[in-house]
Formats: structure tokens, sequence, C-alpha cells
């Protein structure tokens, strides 16, 4: 029983995972907190819903399609919002309130197209399977949403220690203007950030919207809040630091239900975020001071 | 248009204006910590703290109006004053995640609590007592107090720490100080509005108090601009009563308001209201070209 939570804990950490490596990224890198994620996270959803449900296209292709339109999403509002503020010298207030703006648009449009409606997945889009090992049971979506997590970690962990892109990034993380000295295109660089920030968001509220089997469109409210706190918890930058904290978050939200306060989890997850800002903002694997901004 | 006609019309839109009235007092509140460069988005967590004190003074001690609204603003600057050591030791995007989070333990707590909030179904049947003319009363002595504050030393420093806050302290201004003073004054000044919309809405939900409200709370603020106190109010007053003059809009609101917030952060830092500063600094011969408000957004 015990185990079965432990494994429930760590599934539902995943799909925050897979969101807040998306916000650190985009974070790390240009220094914008981009809560349109928690949009594109619901838009996603809803562009493998209807792929499925309208066009009959299988599982795999549209689950593609979605992180892929996750990405575009993310780059047009790079294009359209982003770029024309940091040209004009937009600071990170300013940034923050913009993509606050540019999610209201996104989700509002969510909700015309949905009308509101809480949508469920067709009955046999995903194999009815279930492994059993002793007394824990795992279901296929369980099990696709561990697989892309531990895909995407290792994907993360090369992109950003062995590619060019990476370096890129990572050199922009540290000075826009030293990269471009260093002649980075930083414009494709942020770009292709934004892209890959969105699509790990779209993916991730894909598998969140079968793991449930519902799709609606305040469902990426809570996981911004919660994707702020996985990066505050494991620390700023921190790759290895944001998916600790978002498996802490997940098994913290578990075991506050198993322990019967399941009402007040949200108050036990904030109410760690915000210790931890007061007592350690560095989070658990974060770097030095001077590196926050 | 003749008296009746006003009296009728203020009948009608009676809640629409005391909303607007209220927004704009609560967009205040968000106006004093931006203006000292302080990204406080605490705002809708102690207007809940407000309401609710508020609400359950009313229902269970039957007193007047004043004094649950009094009492909340006190409870909220008491946790206030606990709160603001800690968080005004944090800096850019992490001190708007704490206070974030904040609104969200309060919300939360609210949904949860319910031996004294009611849960979400919320407090019912609060005596509707606060009138327009308190709210216009309370919102030109505010208005007044934050246009003579602007104007003093304390309104430079706040605007030298926003600007570069290591300059400022360089300077010799007492940084903590200051940003200690802007934090305590949004945080009463959201508990009053809070109070304030319990009295006037009679019932107080928790899913007031979410993340969309403080989104709307701060479109009505930098809309306006925080460059000048008026701000504020006229980028409250103006997205308030849009659903009543600008038809379709109820339909289209978030995607009204949410372009309006991107066009504005970009292309006009300042909000709606420099235009409107720097055609009165013409007209009075520009001599204070130089305002201190100038580049507020930024």
């Amino acid at each position: 029983m015990l185990l079965q939570q432990l494994v429930n804990g760590i599934v539902a950490g995943s799909v925050y995972a897979l969101f807040a490596l998306g916000f650190n990224l985009v974070l790390g890198a240009l220094n914008i907190l981009n809560v349109a994620q928690g949009a594109i996270f619901t838009l996603s959803a809803f562009v493998a819903f209807y792929l499925i449900k309208l066009y009959e296209v299988p599982f795999p292709l549209a689950l593609l399609l979605a992180t892929i339109a996750g990405g575009l999403i993310n780059v047009a509002l790079e294009i359209l919002v982003f770029r024309p503020l940091r040209g004009r010298g937009g600071t990170s207030m300013s940034t923050l309130v913009a993509s606050i703006g540019a999610s209201m648009v996104l989700l509002s449009l969510a909700q015309k197209i949905s009308g509101a409606q809480v949508e469920r997945f067709p009955f046999e889009t995903l194999p009815e399977v279930q492994w059993s090992f002793g007394d824990v049971r795992l279901s296929f979506i369980q099990a696709l949403v561990l697989a892309t997590t531990v895909v995407v970690m290792i994907g993360t962990y090369v992109l950003l220690n062995r590619m060019k892109l990476g370096k890129a990034i990572r050199t922009m993380a540290f000075n826009e203007r030293i990269a471009r000295m260093l002649g980075i295109p930083t414009g494709i660089v942020a770009c292709w950030t934004f892209f890959i920030s969105g699509a790990l968001g779209g993916l991730a509220g894909v598998l969140l919207g079968l793991m449930f089997n519902s799709v609606h469109f305040l469902m990426g409210e809570p996981y911004v809040l919660k994707g702020f706190a996985a990066i505050v918890i494991g620390g700023f930058g921190s790759v290895i630091g944001v998916i600790v904290a978002s498996m802490l978050i997940g098994l913290a939200e578990v075991f506050s239900i198993v322990i019967g306060i399941g009402t007040f989890r949200d108050v036990v997850i904030f109410g760690m975020l915000f210790s931890f800002l007061l007592f350690r903002p560095n989070g658990l694997f974060g770097r030095d001071e001077e590196l926050r901004p | 248009m003749n008296w009746n006609e006003i009296s009728y019309w203020l009948v009608v839109y009676n809640h629409s204006i005391l909303t607007a009235l209220i927004n704009s007092v609560t967009a205040l509140s968000l106006y004093f910590s931006l203006r000292a460069g302080i990204f406080n988005l605490s705002a809708i967590g102690f207007m809940a703290i407000g309401a609710y004190t508020a609400g359950i003074v009313a229902l269970s001690l039957g007193t007047p109006a004043v004094v649950g609204i009094l009492a909340g603003v006190i409870l909220s600057l008491m946790i206030g004053t606990v709160l603001v050591y800690p968080v005004l030791k944090l800096r850019g995007h992490y001190l708007a995640i704490a206070t974030l989070s904040f609104g969200a333990i309060v919300q939360a707590l609210a949904l949860n609590l319910d031996g004294l909030t009611n849960g979400p179904a919320g407090l019912i049947g609060i005596p509707a007592t606060v009138r327009v003319w308190h709210v216009l009363i309370l919102l030109g002595a505010i208005l007044y107090a934050a246009w003579t504050l602007q104007r003093s030393r304390t309104g430079r420093a706040w605007d030298a720490i926003r600007t570069d806050l290591s300059a400022a302290r360089a300077m010799g201004i007492d940084v903590e100080n200051y940003r200690l003073r802007a934090f305590l004054i949004s945080t009463a000044l959201a508990a009053l509005a809070g109070g304030l919309w319990a009295h006037v809405n009679r019932v107080v939900v928790p899913f007031e108090f979410g993340f969309a409200q403080l989104t709307m709370a701060l479109v009505n603020t930098l809309l306006g601009g925080i460059s000048n106190p008026f701000g504020p109010v006229v980028g409250a007053l103006i997205v308030s009563t849009m659903p009543d003059w600008l038809s379709g809009f109820a339909e289209y609101r978030e995607m009204i308001t949410g372009v309006l917030l991107v066009v504005v952060v970009i292309y006009l830092p300042n909000g709606l209201i420099a235009p409107l500063a720097a055609l009165r600094r013409k007209l009075s011969g520009g001599r204070r070209a130089a305002t201190a408000g100038e580049g507020a957004a930024r």
C-alpha cells in the first residue's frame, strides 16, 4: 500500500517535472518567468484531444503534434511579446506581467474553443493494460509518464551539456551580451529555448489530460504555481534540483491525502515553497547567491 | 438629463460604481509596492483576510461595518509586519513568487477552514451597509495622501529605490525602512478594499481571491500607469466599468484585457496616465520636465 502510494507520488511528480523543466529552461536562459507556460499546457492538451476525437489521429502521432504545437505557440509568444519587450529594455517585472497578459489571451481562446466544457478522451485511446509487481500496480499511462520523464531528463542533460545549442543556451544564461559577442545567434537560440520549453509544457499537458482523462481550460492554473514551487525548492537553474523538487511535491500531495489532510495539500506545498524562500532561497541544489537575478 | 434620470441611473449602476471604486483602492494598494520597486503580489491574499475578518465580525458580533473593516486592516497589518522582514530580503522573481504563494496559502486556508470561513460556500448574508459616498471619501483621502507622499521625501526615496536599489543605498537612503513602509501601506489598503468589498457584495467566497483576481488588479494598476497615483485609479475605473459601456465586452473580457496588458507593457510602459501627465507638463510650461515619476514602470 505504501509502495503503491510512493509510485503514485512519483508519477504525479513526473508530470510536475516535465512542466517545471520547461519553465526552468526559459527562466535560466532568458530570465523570463513565463506564466503562459500554463496556458500552453492546456492548449496542447486540447490539440491532442481534438486530433484524436475529431480526426481520429492515432495516439502517438497526436502526442507528437500536440507537443510541437506547444513549442510553436511558445515561439510565437517569444516573437510577438518577449522579443519586442527585450528590445525596449523591459525589466523582469514587465516580462512577467506581459506573460500574464499573453496567458490570459491564450486561455480565453481555449475557453472559446471548448465552450468551457470538460472534455474526455475516447475510451480506447490507450490500451487498457496494467502491470502488477507484487502489491504495486502500474497502469499504461503511468508507465508512459515515467518513461517519458526519464527520456526527457536524459535529453535535457544531453542537450545542455553535450550539444552546441545547449552550450549556446548556457552562455546566454550567463550573459546575453557576451553570448552575442562570441557570435552566438541569440535570436535563434532564444527561439529554440522557447520551442523546447513550450514542447515540454505541451507534453506535460497531454499526459496529464490522459492521466485524469479530463481536459478543460483551467487545468493549467495549479501547474503554474506548482511549477514555481518546483523551481524555487529545487534551486534556480538546476535541472536535477527541479526534478527532485517536483518528485517531492508529487509525494507531498499524495501523502497528505494518505495521512488524511488531503484538503490541505495546497497549504502544505505552498507552505513548503514559502519556507524555502524564507530560509533557503537558493533551494536544494541552488548555486551561489551571486548568480541569482 | 434631469434629476430623476440621474438618480435612476445611480440606482441601476450602484453595484458597478462601488465595484469600480473598490477596485481603485486595490489598484492603489499595488501601486504603493510597485512604486517602491517591490513586485509584491500579496494584495489579493490580504484582501481576502480583510474581507473574511470583516464578514466574520459582522456576522458573529453584529457590529457596524467600520469595526469589522478596521479589525481586518489591523489583523492584516499584524500578519504583514511578521511577513515583511523575510519577504523584503528577496529580490525580483523570488519576491513575486513568495508573495504569490502567500496569496495561494490564504486562498487554500479559506477553502478548508470550514469552521471559520464556511469553506467553499463562503460567508453569506453580510449586511450591505457600505455606500458609494463612503468609498468616495476614502478613495479621495487615499489619493490625497498618495499625491502628497509622492511629492515628499518618501516619494523621492521610493523612486530612487525603484530605479536602482544599490545606488539609493549608496546615497544614504534608508532603503529597508522605506521599502517596509511601502509594503505595509499596500497591506493596509488591500485589507481595506477587502473589508469594503465584503460589505458591498454581501457574500465572501474563496474563489474571489485567486490568480484571476490578482491578474485583473495588475491590469488595472499597470494600464493606468504607476508614474502617478491617479494612474491606477484611472485604470481601475476604465477596466471595471468596461462591461457597462462596451457591448460584447463581457464575452471577450479576458482576451481584451490580456491584449491590453501586453500592448501597454511593451509600448506604453508608463501607462495611460503618461500621455496625460506629459500634456499637463506641456501646458504648465514644461518647467518640471524631469518629473520624478518618469520611467516608472521600468
